[in-house]
Formats: C-alpha cells, sequence, structure tokens
C-alpha cells in the first residue's frame, strides 16, 4: 500500500521510496523517510489537502502525488 | 574582531538567538524558511552572521543554495573564525543531522564549531530531559543549553563567544558517512522522545485541520483579520485625524493669509497629513499577521491552501508570501524563494503584486468610507466597511489566481516544477516583544520611507496647483493645463483631471493618491475650514460607480517602482518587469472600466 493509503492514527514501515525522483526521494530521505523508517499518519485533512505524518526527524505535510510514491507496511498494533 | 555564523536547520529559533545575543530586531517568527537573506550584526566583541537555516547541504529550494553556497564560501574565505550551530531540542533528531554536516564542513576548513541547544524551556514544561553533557562529550564540542525566548543560558553562550577556544580537533568524516543514521544515535541516547513532544505540542490540529472546522476556522480567522484592521485601528485613527487638525489650528491659527499659511495648510496638513492617519491600520495587520506567523498556524494555513493554490498553479508554500505581500510585496516577493518549485515560485512573484499591500490601505480607506456607509449587517456581528474591505481583499486575490492559472498553463507550462513537503511546527505561544517592535517599526518604515516621497510629490502637486493664480484657483493652475491634458483617458471611468493628476503621481508609489487628492481639495476650497476629505469628495461629484472603479483600477494597477527592481533581482531579467508593469496598468483599466459600467 502506498503512505496516502494509510489511515490516521496508523503507524507504518516504509518498505521503498523509490518510485520516486532522485532529487526528492534524496530530500524525502533526509526527512526521515527511508526504507526501514517508522510512520505515522496524525489525521485526514480538509480538501484532501497535504496530511501531517509524524517521521523520525518531525512532522511533515506530504502532498498526495508524493505519498502516493512511498510504499509502505502497516504495522499492527 | 571575531566573526561567528550561526547555522542550523530551519525553526530552530535561530533569527531569535541573533537578536538576544546582538540586540538587534530581526524578523523570527514559528515557520520554517523565515530567514530568506543572511544578516549580519554586531555587539561589542564579535560579529554574528546569520544564515538562513537548511535541513542538508544538498539544497534543493533556492535559499538552502544561497545559504550553503555562502557559508562555504565564507568558511573558505577565512571569513569565519567560528561557527555557532542551533540545535532545536524538541526536534533533536533532525537538528543533529544539519549539525553534524555543519560541524563535518567547519572542520574541513579548520573552524571550530559551538553549539547551542535552543528550547529547553520547552523540554522543561513538557518535563522532559535533555542530556546536555553527554552530547557535548560525543559532540566533542562546547555547548549550551539555551532559550533564545527566555534569555535561559543566554549570558553564559555571550561570554563563551567572547573567547571561544580555538583548539577543536578536525574531525573531518569521509563521503560516506551517514549523518542521517548518527544523528538517530545520538538524538535516541541523550534526547527525548520526538513523538511524546508532537502529541503533547500538536493537540491543537485536532480543531484547526479537523476535516470539518479546518476549512471553516481557516476562514473564520482571515475574516477576524480584516474586521481588526478596520475596527481595532478606528480609535487610533481618530485620534491621528483629530491631531493633526489641531496641529494644523495650532500652527496657522495666527498666521497671516498668504504663502506660507496655504502652504502648511495645504501641503503639510492636508497632503501627508491625510496618509499618517492609516498608519494604525499598518501595525494592526503587520500585528495579526505576526501572532498567526509566531502561533504556528501559518504552517496549518499553507496545508489548507495547498490544494486551490496548486489548482491555480501555485503551492501551499505561496501562501507566506501572498500574506506578506499584504503588508509589503518587497519582503514577499523575496520570501517565496522558500518556494522550491521554480515554476510556482515564479507564479507566486507575479502573484504578489496583485495583494492588497499596505499602500493601498490608505486608498482603500479613503474610498470605502467616502462610499460604504458605516453600519453593522447580520446583527450587529460585522462592520459593512470592514466587509467591503474584505470584499475588495479577496477580489485581488481573485485576479491573482486567474492571472498565475493562466499563465501556469501556458506561459510556465514546462518550467521545472517540484511537489510540497513542509515541516509543521509545533504550536507556540508568540514573543510578544519583538512582534510588538516589528509591528512598531513596519508602521515606522512606512511612514519614513514613504514619506519622503509623498512629501516630495505632495510639494511639487502643490506647486503646480498653486501657481500662477494663488489659493483658489486650482481650475486655472499649471497643474489643471496637465491633467485636463490627460482628461479623456478618464472620462470614461467617470473621472475628472483631479483624480487623473492623483493617479499619475501615484504611478511613483501608490500611497500617494491620498496625500495629492487632499493637497489639491486644500488649494480649491481656499478657506481655513476645509472639510474632511472624504467630504470633499462627496462634494466633487465623485458618483459611487466611479468610487468602485478606482478602488478595482488601485486593486490591480502596478505602482511601485521598488517592487518592480526587486522582481527584477528575482528573476534576474528586465523582461519580467515591464511586462508586469504593463499588462498590470491595461488589466486594471479596463477592470476599472468594466466596474463603472456596472455601476452606473
Amino acid at each position: 500500500m502506498s503512505l496516502w493509503d494509510l489511515p490516521a492514527d496508523k503507524t507504518a514501515e516504509i518498505t521503498s521510496i523509490d518510485q520516486l525522483e532522485p532529487n526528492i526521494r534524496q530530500r524525502m530521505a533526509d526527512l526521515g523517510f527511508r526504507p526501514g523508517d517508522q510512520i505515522k499518519c496524525l489525521r485526514k485533512t480538509p480538501f484532501g489537502a497535504p496530511r501531517p505524518y509524524i517521521g523520525p526527524q518531525g512532522t511533515f505535510s506530504i502532498e498526495k502525488d508524493i505519498a502516493q510514491l512511498v510504499t509502505i507496511q502497516e504495522i499492527s498494533q | 574582531m571575531n566573526s561567528i555564523a550561526i547555522m542550523g536547520k530551519p525553526n530552530t529559533g535561530k533569527s531569535l538567538l541573533f537578536n538576544r545575543l546582538t540586540g538587534m530586531n530581526q524578523r523570527v517568527a514559528n515557520f520554517p524558511g523565515v530567514t530568506t537573506e543572511i544578516k549580519s550584526g554586531q555587539t561589542t566583541d564579535f560579529s554574528l552572521v546569520d544564515f538562513p537555516g537548511a535541513y542538508t547541504f544538498q539544497a534543493i529550494t533556492r535559499d538552502e543554495q544561497v545559504a550553503v553556497e555562502r557559508f562555504e564560501f565564507a568558511l573558505d574565505n577565512k571569513k569565519i573564525q567560528t561557527v555557532l550551530c542551533v540545535l532545536d531540542a524538541t526536534q533533536l533528531s533532525a537538528s543533529l543531522r544539519m549539525a553534524l554536516e555543519v560541524r563535518s564542513r567547519a572542520n574541513h576548513f579548520g573552524v571550530p564549531v559551538v553549539f547551542a541547544v535552543n528550547m529547553m524551556d520547552e523540554i522543561k514544561s513538557l518535563k522532559l530531559h535533555v542530556d546536555i553533557e553527554g552530547l557535548g562529550k560525543a559532540l566533542d564540542a562546547p555547548i549550551f543549553a539555551i532559550s533564545a525566548r527566555t534569555g535561559e543560558g543566554i549570558k553564559d553562550l555571550g561570554a563563551f563567544l567572547r573567547s571561544p577556544k580555538t583548539d577543536q580537533v578536525p574531525t573531518d568524516q569521509n563521503e560516506n558517512f551517514d549523518f542521517y543514521q548518527h544523528a538517530r544515535e545520538l538524538a535516541l541516547k541523550f534526547g527525548p522522545q520526538t513523538d511524546l513532544i508532537v502529541a503533547k505540542k500538536n493537540k491543537l490540529d485536532r480543531f484547526f485541520l479537523s476535516s470539518t472546522f479546518g476549512g471553516l476556522l481557516f476562514a473564520a480567522i482571515m475574516l477576524f483579520l480584516f474586521q481588526a484592521i478596520f475596527t481595532w485601528a478606528g480609535p487610533f485613527m481618530d485620534f491621528i485625524e483629530n491631531s493633526i487638525a489641531w496641529a494644523s489650528e495650532a500652527t496657522t491659527g495666527g498666521m497671516a493669509d498668504g504663502l506660507a499659511k496655504d502652504f502648511l495648510n495645504d501641503a503639510i496638513f492636508g497632503g501627508l497629513g491625510s496618509f499618517l492617519v492609516f498608519v494604525p491600520q499598518i501595525f494592526f495587520l503587520t500585528f495579526i499577521v505576526g501572532v498567526l506567523e509566531d502561533s504556528g498556524y501559518l504552517a496549518r494555513a499553507a496545508l489548507i491552501c495547498h490544494r486551490p493554490l496548486k489548482f491555480f498553479g501555485m503551492s501551499g508554500k505561496s501562501f507566506i508570501p501572498l500574506l506578506t505581500g499584504h503588508a509589503c510585496a518587497i519582503p514577499a516577493i523575496i520570501a517565496a524563494r522558500s518556494v522550491d518549485s521554480p515554476k510556482k515560485r515564479i507564479l507566486t512573484i507575479l502573484a504578489v503584486p496583485l495583494m492588497s499591500c499596505s499602500a493601498r490601505l490608505p486608498v482603500y480607506g479613503l474610498l470605502i468610507s467616502a462610499f460604504i456607509p458605516s453600519v453593522t449587517v447580520a446583527g450587529g456581528l460585522f462592520g459593512l466597511q470592514g466587509l467591503a474591505f474584505f470584499g475588495i481583499f479577496g477580489f485581488s486575490i481573485v485576479a491573482a489566481l486567474v492571472v498565475t492559472s493562466l499563465l501556469s498553463r501556458t506561459t510556465y507550462k514546462d518550467e521545472t516544477d517540484l511537489p510540497f513537503v513542509l515541516e509543521l511546527p509545533s504550536y507556540r505561544l508568540p514573543h510578544w516583544k519583538p512582534l510588538l517592535i516589528r509591528s512598531v517599526r513596519s508602521a515606522y518604515q512606512f511612514v519614513s520611507k514613504a514619506g519622503a516621497i509623498i512629501f516630495t510629490v505632495t510639494v511639487v502637486v502643490w506647486a503646480l496647483g498653486y501657481f500662477p493664480n494663488g489659493s483658489g484657483h486650482l481650475d486655472t493652475s499649471f497643474l489643471a493645463v496637465l491633467g485636463k491634458a490627460i482628461e479623456p483617458v478618464l472620462a470614461p471611468l467617470g473621472l475628472d483631471w483631479k483624480y487623473g493628476v492623483a493617479i499619475l503621481t501615484s504611478f511613483l508609489a501608490r500611497e500617494v493618491f491620498v496625500g495629492v487628492l487632499g493637497t489639491m481639495f486644500g488649494i480649491e476650497a481656499a478657506d481655513e475650514n476645509v472639510d474632511s476629505l472624504i467630504d470633499t469628495i462627496h462634494g466633487s461629484g465623485l458618483t459611487f460607480a466611479s468610487g468602485m472603479a478606482l478602488l478595482v483600477f488601485y486593486a490591480i494597477a502596478m505602482q511601485c517602482v521598488s517592487t518592480l527592481a526587486v522582481i527584477k533581482q528575482e528573476l534576474g531579467n528586465y523582461k519580467a518587469p515591464i511586462l508586469i508593469f504593463i499588462g498590470y496598468s491595461l488589466a486594471a483599466y479596463l477592470c476599472a472600466w468594466a466596474t463603472y459600467l456596472v455601476f452606473s
């Protein structure tokens, strides 16, 4: 599944960011979105706005176009 | 003198620390990327250079590129003797990621680094702990726990910076060193858990980012902003108006009739005075935008606006330049550097001049007061004049969106684009003192910068309107000859030559409109008890339709030489400012004409 499919308050582990373009991939990796990192979706947002995700480097809002290209594995709690 | 560079990731409080150490009042806010220019300041013992924050040295945004290039240039050319690297204690891992890279670069050039772990007041209030001593040992560098907000630890840091130790051993990392992994390990070992902090600090997002209320709250906050500009500033504006009337009477009351008295009454009190009245509105605009910025809400607003702005060719990050543009287009165009996508950055720069900057406020204020009744609607909830303000601001925004929407699908269709990723800062209480100082300063700068232009233009207009026949003969003055020459262009808008002169002079700077009108009507009335400018406008026979046409004209027209100069600087060519000037001026005229036809 993709990061955009992750429900609010659920945590997942990133499995791949290879679909992202190289400079975006580099930036996402720098911001704490690397394979193996755990990410939590804080909430769904109004008007399909970018969603806030908390990763190891802080909270970032990410738009659909990118979140859809980040592959994840949901962690059951 | 020792020169110290301040570096770190965005939104770690570098500028607030810079202000604390230098006693200066640089702009600070709770939003990543507020510092887009390199600023320097002096203390008696050392000089400080504040660099814009960056997440890594692999810069992808324009402001990051500027920061990184200049930083390395300064290190290479021995312009910096020490680097002060600022970390955010509430986001230790992310700050350390950049800090480790800063240390590596600085050490490569033989420059020692000192670390300041900021926001320790928040760590304490959350009852968390950071092992400062342990972290200092692991980093092999002097380290200070500080709070730039409360001033905690600043004295010790300042004392150290006066004579920093220079015997740091270079720890040059090889190219494959994983800064990211090392930062995470250090943060885990010495810092608190980040998700605990996020959970505690971002509870307000339940409301502000709620799918049901988020959009409504955003609209309500924006409406409140414009209502407040009008309502809160009201008593202060009355006070200034009365003071000017009193000063005019006190100065010229006992003077004999003649040139000197006419000059003081018409050019000074009539022209310059009528513009000063609007200073409180500029103060409140800066103050409220500052509160939103400092509190962390603006980053949420950027998020909420992203989808709609994207549709119109911009990004959520364009929201900050667009909002700043409501105070002044110049810092707003520079702030557009934080829009990482080159395409969206250009479109943001093109949209900013259409935002209702504070120089437009006096013009709007005058026309709205003259043509919109001062009554309340919706059971006393809203003032009609405040709503009219909201309306004209909204009109400018719509105009900007139409422009960017068209250009993004035509001229700039193939420009490089980048997607949206934005750090969400924690909610915080605003830093009241710097905010107040900044608001006062923006009002002062507006008066001092615009004041000189307005004074010059007013005096020239007064002289042209006064001579050769003196007070009461404006119709036969030199100004009338000039004005009547351009009257045919303005006749379709129902405007006479006096408004033509005011419009023509305001192509230098739009705020001179009010002053020039005040001066001309002063000469025309030729008596001591000149009516207020609003009454005079009514008396001049200006119709509602022409008033609205003027309002629309000023909302769109590109009447600011400084803005054009900054656009040239930022985009690096003359073509863009020239096209903007011609395009927006033509559009302003056509829209004003359409407005006149609709209302008449």
